[in-house]
């Protein structure tokens, strides 16, 4: 490129292609913002997409309209970077932050030291710099970036005026509750109060990692009488037991056991419904001469999870899955925020399985119904009839349920669906709003929760043909506002709802399954 | 694979800390000393976005441009 500051004067630049190691990086970071304000934090957890070799994940092809940018030429794409972060709040004015990140810079050749100490000037500096910046705060450009997103910057303001507790105060929650005997909670389950499950779940390894980028677990329910088995890590993250009792979304074919705790909420898919009995029986007989024994196995192929390792090894028994959290703070503080399953079940559904003894549909609960001891499932999925039938249902494709705390309409499955990348039902949960647009809340700082089941194609016409036979209304309803015409139908339907006690308990049912979408 | 671990003591409401980490678009202006291309794509959902970054190479590493 030429350009001349005179006419006999000349500058003249070369840039000529540079070699691998001499390229840009670049990387799509999607990162999620999680609330963990009961411990007096809030956490950032950001992973990449794609690779510089490899395509972009399923995920992004499941969203054709979420923009994915090709790599520019000459420049290297860091194949795959996790990051988190933790901000503390000590008091209104002083944070402590933390912030770690695995990146892989494609340096190979680069002397680790240097690297390091590129590095650690570059950290400095950029702390520093911000600390400049939140200085002069007031009538800067952020400042009018933070009047202009109330939905954000108000919401998390709320949050932290409503939840956020001294720091001498904020001590992890429910590690040690004494046992208590259940009782009936709503909807038909079992309420256990402060109760630390010792439960276990098996998990089939071949169903797991279905879908690579989401944590799925297809469950076998496994009871195993094994007192000397002492509770897994995972099921000590769930927490205290609030609610045990099988939950029907859309038909018998997606029926899950459903575990709610304190820290995190387990749905089990009805994929054996014969073992699932048997925990239900487990439960019910609970109730009269206390807690389960039951133990856990996580058995699993390893597959990545924001923020967390999975790693099997064979036990001989099936797989026992550990999860490592890599980042040390983010352990501690989203022991809360465990993700958590989804069923994922495969078979043939024919008409004739469907009876009305095993399939149940009801309007959803009104919002703002009582919510039991923290969060309560307002569902109905008649459990006791599922217990006796004892019939083996099969599921026809998978389902997804993921449950978000996202104010925004559930726009996410009806693009999947209509965009043919969900050949099966797909589904989620959003906080409910009101007709203002603002979180429906259930009173005080409760938050309302419904859960949606969204479905296409052969399923629902052959659930919905199956349903009619059988005199029962299953209460699908279309999606509002798709796209396009051209589209294939989807349905969906609305089906229970969780009134979770605070947005920072709605926030983790997002993180439980918000990994899905 | 590279881990970077960073502590840091902030004075600032907890606000403040967010705008300058959720503001992509700013990052390039606030971190003065890389070239570094930042933007938003999508807001996912009320608390998750995905931002594509580009992070130009530092010294000794920029690419080199001549200017005989």
């Amino acid at each position: 490129m030429t350009h001349g500051p005179a006419a006999h004067l000349r500058h003249v630049s070369q840039s000529h292609r540079t070699p691998h190691h001499w390229q840009d990086r670049d990387f799509v970071l999607q990162a999620r913002g999680i609330d963990l304000l009961h411990r007096n934090s809030l956490a950032i957890i950001g992973t990449s997409r794609g690779s510089q070799t490899g395509p972009p994940s399923d995920w992004y092809d499941a969203f054709p309209s979420t923009p994915y940018p090709e790599k520019p030429r000459g420049v290297t794409r860091v194949s795959s970077t996790l990051c988190g972060g933790l901000i503390r709040i000590i008091n209104g004015h002083k944070l402590v932050v933390s912030v770690v990140m695995n990146v892989d810079p494609l340096m190979a050749l680069v002397p680790t030291s240097l690297i390091n100490f590129v590095t650690r000037s570059l950290a400095c500096a950029g702390f520093s710099m911000c600390r400049k910046q939140l200085a002069s705060f007031l009538g800067s450009e952020y400042e009018r970036r933070v009047a202009e997103k109330p939905w954000f910057y108000d919401e998390v303001a709320g949050r932290v005026a409503e939840q956020a507790v001294p720091h001498s105060a904020a001590v992890p929650s429910a590690e040690a509750a004494p046992d208590a005997p259940p009782r009936v909670g709503a909807g038909g389950g079992f309420l256990f109060t402060e109760l630390n499950l010792p439960n276990g779940l098996t998990v089939a390894a071949e169903q797991f990692g279905l879908l690579s980028s989401v944590f799925w677990c297809a469950v076998n329910f496994a009871e195993t009488q094994s007192p000397d088995h002492g509770p897994h890590p995972l099921t000590n993250r769930l927490g205290e037991v609030l609610w045990v009792g099988s939950v029907s979304l859309a038909s018998p074919a997606v029926s899950a056991l459903a575990i709610v705790a304190q820290r995190g909420l387990a749905l089990l898919p009805v994929s054996n419904l014969s073992r699932t009995t048997a925990f239900l029986a487990s439960a019910r007989a609970v109730r009269a001469a206390g807690p389960p024994s039951l133990s856990v196995t996580f058995s699993a192929d390893a597959a990545s999870l924001p923020a967390f390792r999975l790693r099997g090894t064979d036990d001989g028994d099936g797989t026992t899955l550990s999860v490592t959290l890599i980042l040390d703070e983010a352990e501690r503080a989203l022991s809360a925020h465990t993700a958590f399953f989804l069923g994922v079940a495969h078979g043939q559904l024919e008409p004739g399985q469907l009876s009305g003894a095993n399939m149940r549909s009801q309007a959803p609960e009104p919002a703002g119904a009582t919510a039991d001891e923290g969060v309560s499932v307002l569902i109905s999925s008649a459990s006791a009839e599922l217990c006796s039938s004892g019939a083996h249902l099969n599921v026809l494709g998978p389902t997804a349920i993921a449950l978000r705390g996202d104010w925004r309409a559930p726009t996410l499955v009806s693009a999947l669906a209509s965009a043919g990348h969900a050949p099966h039902s797909a589904g989620l949960a959003d906080i409910a709003r009101g007709s203002d647009g603002r979180p429906l809340d259930a009173g005080g700082s409760k938050k309302v929760v419904t859960l949606i089941a969204a479905s296409r194609g052969m399923l629902h016409d052959q659930m919905s043909r199956a349903a009619q036979a059988a005199g029962i209304n299953l209460g699908w309803k279309p999606f509002v506002g798709l796209p396009s015409s051209e589209a294939p139908p989807v349905h969906a339907l609305q089906q229970c709802v969780l009134v979770c006690e605070t947005g920072g308990d709605a926030s983790a049912l997002q993180w439980a399954l918000s990994s899905i979408f | 694979m590279h881990s970077i671990k960073v502590h840091a003591e902030v004075s600032a409401p907890v606000g403040h800390l967010l705008a300058l980490v959720n503001e992509v678009d700013l990052l390039g202006s606030l971190l003065r000393f890389v070239k570094l291309e930042a933007r938003p794509l999508a807001q996912l959902s009320r608390f998750s976005q995905l931002a594509y970054f580009r992070l130009g190479l530092f010294w000794p590493f920029e690419v080199r441009f001549t200017a005989p």
